[in-house]
C-alpha cells in the first residue's frame, strides 16, 4: 500500500486516477462526502452538513474566521491531516461550485505547507503539451515518494 | 467501540473521449464479471457509476482498465448511484453537483491518457523521462539560446 496523498483540487478526477496509478491513495473529498451523506443520522440533507461542522472546523481556523470556510475546513481539514503528502494544482480553472470558496482554498494550501509534508506545486496546464509535462511531473513525484518510503 | 461499518463506496469511470469504446460495452463486461461481492452498475453518458465494497471495486476497474488502460479513468464518488438527493430529476434540472469540474476535466482526458501511454512507453524502452537534475552549465546555455531568440 502506497502513501496518503492529498490532492488539489479535491475532487479532481485527473489527479485522483493518477495518484491511484501510482499505488497510492488519493485523499478526495467525495469520500468525506460519501462518509457524511451514508451517515444513518441525516440532518441536513443533501450534504448532511450541520452546525457542527463549523465547530469542528475550529481545529483549522479562529472563530473570527466565516463559518462558511470553517465548515469548509471541517470537511476538507481530516484530509490533510491524514496527508502524506501532496499535489497541488495552482489556480485551477475547475475550483468553483462546490470549491468555490477561495479563502478556503488558500487555507488548505497552508495548512499543508505548515505540515512540511513533500508537496508539489503545479501551475494549471493550459493546452495539451503543458498537460503532458503537468502528467509526467506528477508521476515522477509519486514515483520519488516511494523511493523515500523504502529507504525509510 | 461500535463495529466497524462495511467499506461501501461508490465510484465514477469515465471514458475518454477519444476513446472507441462505449459505456454499453463496460456495462456488458461487468456483468458477467465474477467479482469478490456484488457491485451495482449503472451506465451513463459519459461512463458508469459504480457502487460495492472497495475491494470489489477495484478488481471490476481492473476488470474494465483492460479494455483501454490509457482511456478509462475513475475516482471516486460521494453519492451512491441513483440518489435522489442529487438526482436532477428530483431537483428540477439543472447541473448535479460536480458536473462543471467533469465537464473541464474531460477535455482534458485525451492528453493525459497520452502522456501515461508515452511515459509506459519509453519506461518499457527503458529510458529516464524526466531527469531529476540538470547541471547548471545547461541550464545557462538554455536561457542563453532563448533570449538570443527575442
Amino acid at each position: 500500500v502506497g502513501k496518503k496523498i492529498f490532492i488539489f483540487p479535491p475532487n479532481s478526477l485527473i489527479l485522483a486516477d493518477i495518484v491511484e496509478r501510482c499505488g497510492h491513495e488519493p485523499l478526495t473529498s467525495q469520500r468525506e462526502i460519501g462518509r457524511l451523506v451514508r451517515d444513518p443520522d441525516i440532518d441536513s440533507p443533501p450534504l448532511n452538513i450541520t452546525s457542527d461542522q463549523p465547530r469542528k472546523g475550529l481545529k483549522y481556523a479562529a472563530v473570527e474566521v466565516p463559518s462558511g470556510v470553517r465548515g469548509r475546513l471541517a470537511v476538507f481539514g481530516p484530509l490533510v491531516d491524514q496527508a502524506e503528502a501532496a499535489v497541488i494544482i495552482r489556480d485551477p480553472d475547475f475550483a468553483f461550485g462546490c470549491l468555490g470558496c477561495a479563502r478556503t482554498n488558500e487555507m488548505l494550501i497552508h495548512l499543508v505547507t505548515r505540515k512540511g509534508i513533500p508537496t508539489i506545486f503545479l501551475d494549471y496546464p493550459r493546452d495539451e503539451e503543458e498537460t503532458k509535462h503537468m502528467v509526467w511531473r506528477i508521476v515522477d513525484f509519486l514515483n520519488g515518494l516511494e523511493g523515500d518510503h523504502d529507504k525509510d | 467501540m461500535m463495529e466497524e461499518k462495511r467499506d461501501v463506496e461508490a465510484r465514477v469511470v469515465v471514458l475518454s473521449p477519444n476513446s472507441t469504446l462505449h459505456p454499453k460495452i463496460l456495462f456488458k463486461q461487468l456483468v458477467g464479471a465474477n467479482l469478490k461481492s456484488p457491485v451495482t452498475v449503472k451506465e451513463n453518458c459519459f461512463g458508469l457509476l459504480l457502487e460495492g465494497e472497495r475491494g470489489s471495486l477495484e478488481e471490476a476497474l481492473k476488470l474494465i482498465r483492460k479494455a483501454d488502460e490509457f482511456r478509462i479513468f475513475s475516482k471516486p464518488r460521494g453519492f451512491p448511484p441513483g440518489d435522489c438527493r442529487i438526482c436532477r430529476a428530483d431537483r428540477g434540472g439543472g447541473p448535479r453537483p460536480g458536473f462543471h469540474q467533469m465537464e473541464m476535466e474531460f477535455n482534458m482526458l485525451p492528453a493525459v491518457g497520452e502522456a501515461l501511454s508515452e511515459m509506459k512507453a519509453r519506461e518499457a524502452a527503458g529510458r529516464e523521462l524526466i531527469k531529476r537534475k540538470i547541471p547548471a552549465s545547461e541550464v545557462a546555455r538554455l536561457v542563453k539560446e532563448e533570449l538570443r531568440e527575442f
